[in-house]
């Protein structure tokens, strides 16, 4: 990397994470003051976030090639109290706490005393949504049941498709509907957006004057035309593309704190034809495009996750804002995508070792073994990126799911794992579910032996379990039971995104919300879908397969053996609890005995999800299987477990096995792993981890490529590597100062070693030593 | 029919092409000092116990190794790999002990595994019946063969037998066009020095089709194992090869045009 980018970096990195109150200030000041009562609520929203555009700072950073900032200025976080409204106790927790801290100034505490509390205090959305839940959805909610995403932040997990390539904001507005009101506030949201550009290219203008140095004070005017340009209007080169696609990254996470952040989704699709017109007309070189490319990576970086309140550092807290990267895959045709640009991108990743943006490749059976093969040397460098993904299974999930097969090529996935179409769904997380818990409760016939709580229903005594069918029929009422309950306040929380929070400017960039005239957040999109996200499937599992193997088949303890031994969390029963750590059959060593339970189960959640309405006419739910990193989470809330985890510790993750219990290696992993129907979810997480030494060998690459290929042919989602040894992760923990910059791969996602809590480095520490051995 | 097979190895990359299964015979005609799977001497099944720890505390588990498989249960075990084998250019290799020890075992084996379009790699000694050898070998796709030592004498002194049948199997192999990889196992001060030069030699005059050779460097790993199952080991405190050792070894090969591979 050159000295410019060198410069950009070093400044992304070292800038300090810290709260900004630019846009809280704005939001407050125009609904205090300059709301028009009488306008719809759409309306307003377009209004405000107009507002907010044209008064927050303008703010170029150093020699940089793309511009435009969320806040003020790298690693300036805006707050949405309109959303979720911060205490002053929150912010001092944030401003002080050890890991993923935000500074928070004494000024902005003020402002948040005297201003934003008291005007938003009962009028945030996340108040709302708590006082409209039942007494069941707070009672499974505080015992780990169920997390919910869209407390905090807005149904956003969507991905911008590639119309922004071909058309300007004025384009796609001359197509609104301004007949209803949600056109109306498209169209003001988009004339924002085209009006914030506009002082960009002022104000570049203005830098460009009084430069001294020449070249630079040419690539500001460049620059300042490149802003005239995009978006009003269609990019006409590379450098338009990416500006134009950072404006709309500034708008969409100005707007509201969408999950997870909005991201270029399939970007060497986007950019090639603008790469190889400009290349082949003697316009730009490589070097250039690298270097702009470059400067795009810091940009992502610069933009920390929106802070969160309330909550503890458990469930997902990290500074990742999860934005995704895809490359390769599938043209709209159906031929093989992958093109000069793709390897150019995969050089940025690797030179650039970033954690934001996250970065995955889409590899479809159409696609090369070279594309392949430079992947795993990327990821022999051991900081997690790219993730690998099936594109032929992405594509047959979303045709599952009805949807249109041009469509379907166009997507991929976002986040962790999770598939959408681009530019075309609104496809919402509604949190992570605790499919172990349901068992736990199952086995007390009701009651959560954590708070000695009654939340479930009756479906008897344990003891009284005749056979393991009895059981395995009392999990699935227990497990229906608590869907529901989740699936209504899903319901509730839609109505109530629809009421307060239209979001026009997202709006805009998925189809058919123009079209349709009809906001994002009110079903104007294409495709609407709300997952649910099953966590725990091993544990689940090898639970299930240690009662039916030792009180069923070996009949070697009672059920009420069991339950005490759970009880008391072994104390008694070491002995047993040898039995089931090491000689009971495992889910991920290929053995039907145990995979069998984790079909049962997946099929279950599966027909009780799957289909469901939700609350968007146009709207079902599905199912997918990842936990990010809520299997800490939702290991915290439980007692012992019959796979012989002891209480509080970690759940499975993903669709990995549990912690130490495969003893097969990869391969019987990824068989167990692809018994499920994977086209039935909307993405699953299987994590695999790698000592170095296994990367020592040149021939490894083949041989690692052939088990992805393998896993994929045999109907898998995901996989990914994880390459570090244990020693390494043992002194960073002893040592942090020295491993600042060791990233790992956690679970969809890699994150600072550093930044992760000691439990989450622990577990990691412990799966990292089994793949030593 | 049955033989005695101590472990199954799936996903594994150091023995042979691609994602191989390595079937592991208990049983082992040779007894070489620096053995490092001492498990896999004895053609019967033995009862060793382990010790696993929990929670602080010590759990003793009975082990039991080797246990008889027929050809029809190992197969059925050999297909889950397939999905993996076939699209990584992988196979299974046939191992030990000694594989060539359950000759009519072996070729039950091979023909069900040639049938099935399974490529197949047989790790051995080479220590075999003329007779035996030659009629195994022509029905298997690749040898991972091992050469000790050259000199006779100190062959037989360190793994109990002579090297002469052993030579004689490779040169028919190399007659026989059946790919081959060498295998030596480098054991500072037993088959170092001149016996490398001496090696090469022979192959560059006798078997100057086998270019590849892995070098596998001696590593005190079996210690525990030795004491496990009551096997004297022959050689404690065997030194293991400098990282300069292992690179001049591989630079006599290189130079005469050998692919030359450190480890499997």
């Amino acid at each position: 990397m050159n000295n410019r980018i060198k410069i950009l970096r070093e400044q992304s990195l070292n800038a300090v994470n810290s709260l900004s109150v630019e846009r809280a200030f704005l939001i407050t000041d125009f609904y205090k003051n300059h709301a028009d009562q009488n306008d719809s609520v759409s309306v307003q929203r377009a209004k405000a976030f107009r507002y907010i555009l044209l008064n927050k700072k303008i703010n170029i950073v150093g020699d940089e090639l793309i511009v435009g900032e969320r806040g003020p200025a790298p690693k300036e976080v805006p707050t949405y109290p309109e959303i979720s409204l911060h205490s002053l106790s929150d912010l001092d927790i944030l401003n002080s706490r050890e890991k993923v801290s935000y500074r928070v100034s004494e000024e902005m505490r003020l402002i948040y005393e005297k201003e934003i509390i008291p005007f938003w205090k009962g009028n945030s959305q996340r108040e709302r949504i708590m006082i409209a839940q039942g007494k069941e959805w707070h009672q499974a909610y505080n015992a780990g049941i169920f997390t919910e995403f869209q407390e905090q932040r807005t149904p956003g997990h969507t991905v911008a498709g590639g119309k922004i390539y071909q058309k300007g904001i004025s384009d796609l507005l001359s197509e609104n509907q301004d007949g209803t009101e949600d056109g109306k506030a498209m169209r003001i949201s988009g004339e924002a957006i085209i009006e914030f550009a506009g002082l960009y290219s002022n104000e570049l203008r203005k830098m460009a004057a009084l430069e001294l140095r020449e070249w630079r004070a040419i690539e500001l005017l460049e620059m300042a035309e490149i802003c005239k340009q995009v978006p009003a209007k269609a990019p006409r080169s590379f450098h338009e593309a990416l500006q134009y696609y950072w404006f709309m990254h500034i708008g969409v996470l100005t707007e509201s704190n969408p999950w997870d952040s909005f991201n270029p989704g399939r970007l060497d699709q986007h950019l090639y034809p603008f790469y190889k017109r400009e290349i082949e007309e003697g316009k730009l070189t490589k070097e250039r495009a690298v270097e702009i490319l470059q400067s795009f990576w810091i940009k992502f970086n610069n933009h920390p996750a929106p802070s969160k309140v309330g909550v503890t550092a458990e469930e997902s807290n990290t500074y990742t804002d999860f934005a995704l990267i895809n490359l390769g895959g599938l043209t709209a045709d159906g031929d093989d995508a992958v093109n000069e640009l793709t390897f150019v991108i995969l050089d940025v990743i690797e030179e650039m070792r970033l954690l934001q943006p996250s970065s995955m490749i889409q590899l479809s059976r159409k696609n090369p073994d070279s594309f392949l093969h430079r992947t795993i040397k990327i990821l022999k460098t051991g900081f997690g990126q790219p993730s690998v993904f099936n594109t032929d299974m992405i594509i047959e999930e979303l045709l599952r799911q009805g949807k249109d097969i041009v469509d379907a090529r166009n997507g991929g996935a976002s986040g962790c794992v999770e598939s959408g179409a681009f530019g075309t769904e609104a496809y919402i997380l509604t949190g992570y579910f605790n499919l172990t818990k349901v068992l736990e409760i199952c086995l007390n016939n009701g009651v959560d032996p954590v708070s000695k709580k009654f939340i479930g229903i009756e479906t008897g005594a344990p003891e009284e379990f005749k056979s393991f069918d009895d059981l395995m029929s009392a999990y699935k009422k227990q497990l229906g039971y608590f869907l529901e309950i989740k699936m209504e306040g899903n319901r509730i929380i839609d109505q109530l995104f629809d009421q307060f929070i239209p979001v026009p400017f997202l709006s805009i960039l998925i189809d058919d919300c123009i079209k349709n005239g009809k906001d994002y957040n009110r079903g104007g999109a294409r495709y609407n879908t709300s997952y649910i996200q099953g966590v725990g499937l091993g544990s689940v599992t090898d639970s299930l397969t240690a009662i039916k193997f030792h009180v069923f088949d070996k009949r070697g303890i009672s059920m009420s053996g069991l339950m005490d031994a759970l009880k008391t969390n072994f104390e008694h029963y070491s002995e047993f609890r040898n039995e089931l750590v090491y000689h009971t059959p495992k889910y991920g060593n290929d053995d039907d005995y145990a995979d069998d339970q984790s079909l049962e189960v997946f099929e279950a959640f599966f027909s009780l999800v799957d289909g469901k309405q939700a609350y968007k006419k146009n709207s079902v739910f599905r199912i997918n299987m990842l936990p990010t990193t809520s299997h800490i989470y939702f290991g915290k809330v439980m007692g012992a477990t019959p796979d012989g985890r002891k209480a509080h510790q970690p759940l499975s993750e993903g669709i990995s096995p549990s912690q130490g219990g495969d003893r097969l290696g990869p391969t019987a992993v990824l068989k167990s792993a692809s018994k499920i129907d994977h086209s039935k979810t909307g993405g699953t997480l299987l994590n695999q981890k790698f000592s170095p030494r296994f990367f020592e060998n040149e021939d490894s690459i083949q041989k690692l490529a052939g088990l992805v290929r393998s896993y994929f042919k045999l109907g898998g989602h995901h996989i990914q590597f994880n390459v570090v040894n244990s020693e390494t992760l043992l002194d960073a923990q002893k040592h942090p100062e020295k491993y600042q910059d060791l990233i790992v791969r956690v679970a969809g996602y890699s994150d600072y070693f550093n930044d992760l809590g000691t439990d989450l480095q622990n577990e990691i520490i412990r799966r990292t030593a089994h793949s030593d051995e | 029919m049955k033989a005695l097979i101590y472990d199954i190895k799936r996903f594994a990359v150091h023995d042979g092409p691609g994602i191989r299964t390595t079937i592991f015979f208990k049983g082992c005609p040779l007894e070489c000092w620096w053995c490092h799977n001492p498990e896999s001497r004895r053609a019967e099944i033995e009862h060793t116990q382990k010790i696993n720890k929990l929670d602080g505390k010590k759990f003793t588990t009975q082990i039991q190794t080797g246990k008889p498989w027929k050809v029809e249960d190992l197969m059925k075990e050999i297909r889950k790999e397939k999905p993996f084998m076939f699209e990584s250019g992988g196979g299974v290799t046939l191992s030990g002990g000694e594989p060539l020890f359950y000759p009519e075992y072996l070729e039950q084996v091979l023909d069900a595994l040639r049938t099935e379009n399974i490529h197949t790699a047989i790790d051995t000694s080479g220590y075999a019946s003329e007779e035996i050898f030659t009629r195994l070998a022509l029905k298997a796709d690749l040898f991972l063969y091992d050469i000790k030592h050259m000199n006779n004498d100190l062959h037989k002194k360190y793994t109990g037998v002579g090297n002469i049948t052993i030579l004689k199997n490779l040169e028919f192999l190399h007659k026989s066009r059946i790919p081959v990889i060498i295998r030596f196992p480098l054991i500072p001060g037993i088959n170092d020095g001149s016996n490398v030069i001496e090696m090469r030699n022979y192959l560059l005059d006798y078997c100057p089709e086998f270019k590849e050779i892995h070098i596998l460097p001696y590593h005190n790993i079996a210690s525990h194992k030795y004491r496990q199952f009551g096997i004297e080991n022959k050689m404690p405190g065997q030194t293991e090869p400098s990282q300069r050792q292992i690179n001049d070894v591989k630079n006599t090969f290189m130079e005469s045009g050998f692919l030359v591979k450190i480890g499997g």
